[in-house]
């Protein structure tokens, strides 16, 4: 009898588990259905995703450096470096598509930077990125003056507010990389390291496995995937800022965090940090819509994180 | 006479087992009561009641005839029961000072700023007290395990007036010698009426320190209270485990084959002496040496975890380059360190991604990962080395010792190395699951594989081995052969270059070998 009760409890235990972050974002989208009318249509329910798919993406690269055993707070001045250098390709008549494939690429090579500082110069990925930060947001600032780069082809905003077959272009990039990386995550060797790695990493490594190599290429697509997000932001906005996404590699940790990744690394899930991103869309799409103040927003947001992580860590005690 | 200290009755469950059913204990004033059992027989926890970290759920304790209540640590402690935990619990950046004063109030100045001055220098009366030849300002890091567990003790005694002192695995970390020094220090505890429970694995050690025994198995006393002198080691084993072990080192000794590996001339970072040696097929070579004599800086060199200064490395008769483990892992070698939760296992990932972490080419198909036939090998492998485990993807972590030492076998197994160095592979294993370690290894050796042993654990050196090389200070002072093996010839040879062993700078010097 009493194993019985117990037996359901874990069970009960296992479903709140897997799903119980997606039972919050219920709640919180039948909380706001029933505040605002609005919030429930169509054309809302694609704002929010178009706005969630920044942080998604974002969130997806700092999942993997989080998972490895890092962190990268340069991915916002990433994104803001790559997107000037798209913006003034493309002012100087490169083709568009090419113009925004170099930024890509860039991104990913001052992805690589930071992973040369975390493997080659052994540097603390938290000091590494706060210093490639400054330089990279610099060298944005620098470059452009500090002015915004705007009347970009019109053909940009097409990866802002375009659609394919019906879906909006950010939706179906996101959706696009969320399958892509839940392959990568799951069933590529590339990712059953990442785990191992950020598990432990000295064991890995006296496995045979050059924990450098992947560290590198981890931070690399971590930076690339940035600039895919600042694709999609400069094709909103149609203008390239030196200032763009500052702050948004806190927003992409916490998209995590909320998600059940442990700062310590050797966990998290694909499934989890878009739940997490999508969660702080709502929260600000929703206070938007009731016509609350923006700054509470962050307020909100601050209390979200700290109660995801909380019982995060209270669940993981009873286990 | 009054006992120091009955348990009665105690009972104790946590979810899904009976941890301790029924368990009585007695120890009299100023005796070393043994306690043996395999690992979760239930001395632990049993232990853990004592000291006020468990409440148990039934059953009742007196201390001196009287019944008490131990909530938790502070009120065992001010009973005078204290527990040295195998894994010790000093602040490795704080000095020895400070860390025998945490807890307590520090001696403090007029202006209640803390008086340096004499915290130095009673603490230096606590350990000349003891004849510990310690400096009290040395920060802790920088002392040996044996050192540690010398201020643990030093804490206990300086503190207040210790009636139980309960000693989990002491002797598991460190060298003969500092054994001898331990038992020593145990001793005078004695003299002063202290009641020790002594808990180890380490048979030999017991009927040289202990009075009494009593023998756990699945949470109950299957023997009680047996005075040292009337029982061998092989009942004690027979009790522990519920049935007769016929030998517990079943080395078979198998024709050794031709060279494997040749080591020449290799220095690793830390020493600049260089070391020569021969590996064959089918042959286990031990190595022993005390704490500190370089032999896990040997390997790790030759495996490339550290750079290597000079010398060469031959496979086959082939040299060969090992500049990183990756190298070392390519040309079949296999490094089983000593500390397998900090360097050898991913703890909180399953079964079976420890498993077949070093061979996980092998499943790669198509860029992904063939999860199948990753699964079918697990278990083969969960199976023919008898790893208990509840599922093949059950978190590694919630595995006894033995079992997760098992798991280790298995990811090299499953990666068929040539050359596996073993660097203490039975510490803190029970008996049974040492006796499978050993069987792992006579059917390593039989199929042409070559061991490198390396174990602090003497008779397993002599019972496993079919050579024995013996290191001190970086150098291999002795080859024995297998007829040539003693425990006096092996000691020997590996305090040759030692002059002065308990001087303080030796000491020291040795402390900082085995953290570097």
């Amino acid at each position: 009898m009493k194993e019985a009760k117990n037996a359901s409890n874990s069970i009960f235990k296992d479903i709140f588990k897997k799903f119980g972050l997606f039972l919050i974002l219920i709640i919180l989208m039948g909380i706001m259905g029933i505040l605002s009318k609005y919030f429930f249509t169509i054309g809302n329910l694609l704002t929010i995703g178009v706005q969630a798919s920044v942080n998604a993406i974002l969130g997806i690269g700092m999942l993997m450096v989080i998972i490895q055993g890092g962190i990268d707070l340069s991915i916002g001045a990433i994104l803001a470096l790559s997107g000037i250098v798209a913006a003034y390709l493309m002012k100087s008549h490169v083709p568009v598509i090419l113009s925004l494939s170099i930024s890509i690429v860039i991104a990913g090579l001052l992805g690589w930077i930071n992973g040369f500082l975390v493997t080659g110069l052994k540097l603390q990925p938290f000091i590494a990125t706060l210093g490639t930060t400054g330089i990279f947001r610099g060298i944005a600032l620098v470059a452009t003056g500090g002015l915004p780069i705007s009347s970009l082809p019109e053909q940009v905003s097409w990866f802002g507010a375009g659609n394919i077959i019906g879906i909006p272009v950010p939706i179906f990039l996101t959706i696009l990389i969320i399958i892509i990386f839940s392959i990568i995550l799951n069933h590529s060797l590339l990712g059953r390291y990442m785990y191992s790695i950020g598990s432990n990493a000295e064991a890995t490594r006296l496995c045979g496995i050059k924990i450098d190599r992947y560290r590198r290429i981890i931070y690399t697509i971590e930076g690339a995937l940035a600039g895919v997000a600042g694709v999609i932001l400069i094709g909103r906005l149609c203008v390239a800022q030196p200032n763009a996404a500052t702050g948004y590699e806190l927003n992409a940790i916490a998209a995590t965090v909320i998600g059940g990744t442990s700062m310590m690394g050797g966990s998290g899930t694909i499934m989890g940090t878009i739940i997490g991103a999508l969660i702080m869309s709502v929260l600000s799409n929703g206070f938007t819509l009731l016509g609350m103040n923006t700054f509470i927003q962050q307020v909100a947001i601050g209390i979200v994180l700290i109660a995801a992580v909380y019982f995060d860590a209270l669940q993981r005690k009873r286990q | 006479m009054i006992p120091r200290l009955l348990m009665k009755d105690i009972c104790k469950s946590f979810p899904g087992v009976n941890a301790l059913e029924s368990v009585n204990l007695e120890v009299i004033q100023g005796e070393v009561h043994v306690l043996v059992g395999e690992n979760g027989a239930g001395k632990s926890t049993l232990m853990k009641i004592l000291a006020g970290i468990y409440q148990p759920d039934k059953g009742l304790i007196e201390l001196d005839g009287k019944r008490v209540s131990i909530l938790n640590t502070e009120t065992a402690n001010k009973l005078g029961i204290y527990m040295i935990h195998q894994e010790l619990n000093l602040v490795p950046e704080l000095s020895v000072a400070e860390n025998i004063y945490l807890g307590r109030n520090f001696p403090k100045r007029r202006n209640s700023l803390i008086d340096w001055k004499s915290l130095y220098n009673n603490t230096g009366g606590v350990l000349e007290e003891l004849s510990l030849p310690i400096d009290p300002k040395l920060k802790v890091k920088n002392l040996s395990v044996a050192q540690q567990q010398m201020i643990e003790i030093a804490k206990v005694v300086s503190e207040n007036e210790p009636k139980i002192i309960i000693m989990d695995e002491p002797t598991a970390a460190i060298t003969e010698k500092e054994t001898e020094e331990l038992f020593h220090q145990i001793r005078k505890l004695k003299r002063k009426n202290v009641s020790i429970i002594y808990i180890s694995h380490r048979l030999e050690e017991i009927n040289l320190i202990g009075d009494r025994i009593t023998i756990m198995r699945d949470g109950r006393v299957v023997g009680s209270s047996i005075p040292i002198s009337t029982i061998d080691k092989r009942k004690i084993i027979q009790m522990m485990v519920g049935r007769e072990i016929d030998s517990q080192y079943p080395k078979k000794v198998h024709p050794i084959g031709t060279e494997i590996l040749q080591v020449k001339d290799i220095s690793s970072t830390k020493s600049n002496d260089v070391v020569s040696f021969n590996l064959y097929h089918g042959e286990v070579l031990g190595f022993a040496g005390l704490i500190g004599a370089g032999r896990t800086e040997l390997m790790r060199s030759i495996f490339g975890a550290d750079k290597r200064r000079t010398g060469k490395l031959f496979i086959n008769g082939k040299e060969i380059k090992i500049e990183t483990p990756a190298d070392a892992v390519k040309h079949g070698i296999a490094f089983l360190t000593e500390d397998r939760k900090q360097t050898g296992l991913l703890l909180q990932r399953p079964v079976f991604t420890n498993i077949t972490l070093v061979g996980m080419h092998k499943y790669i198909r198509h860029l992904l990962i063939n999860h199948s036939k990753e699964k079918d090998d697990s278990q083969k492998y969960i199976a023919e080395l008898r790893i208990k485990t509840p599922s093949y993807d059950s978190i590694t972590s919630s595995l006894s010792g033995g079992n997760q030492q098992k798991v280790i076998f298995a990811r090299w197994l499953l990666k068929d190395a040539e050359i596996l160095i073993l660097d203490e592979p039975t510490r803190g294993i029970d008996v049974n699951a040492k006796a499978e370690i050993y069987e792992i290894i006579n059917d390593l050796v039989k199929s042409g594989k070559a061991i490198i042993l390396i174990s602090s654990d003497l008779p397993e050196l002599i019972g496993m081995s079919d050579r024995i090389a013996v290191m001190s200070e970086g150098k291999i002072t002795g080859i024995l052969n297998r007829g040539e093996f003693s425990q006096e010839r092996i000691m020997e040879l590996a305090v040759q270059h030692i002059k002065e062993p308990v001087n303080q700078d030796n000491y020291e010097r040795r402390g900082k070998y085995e953290r570097s």
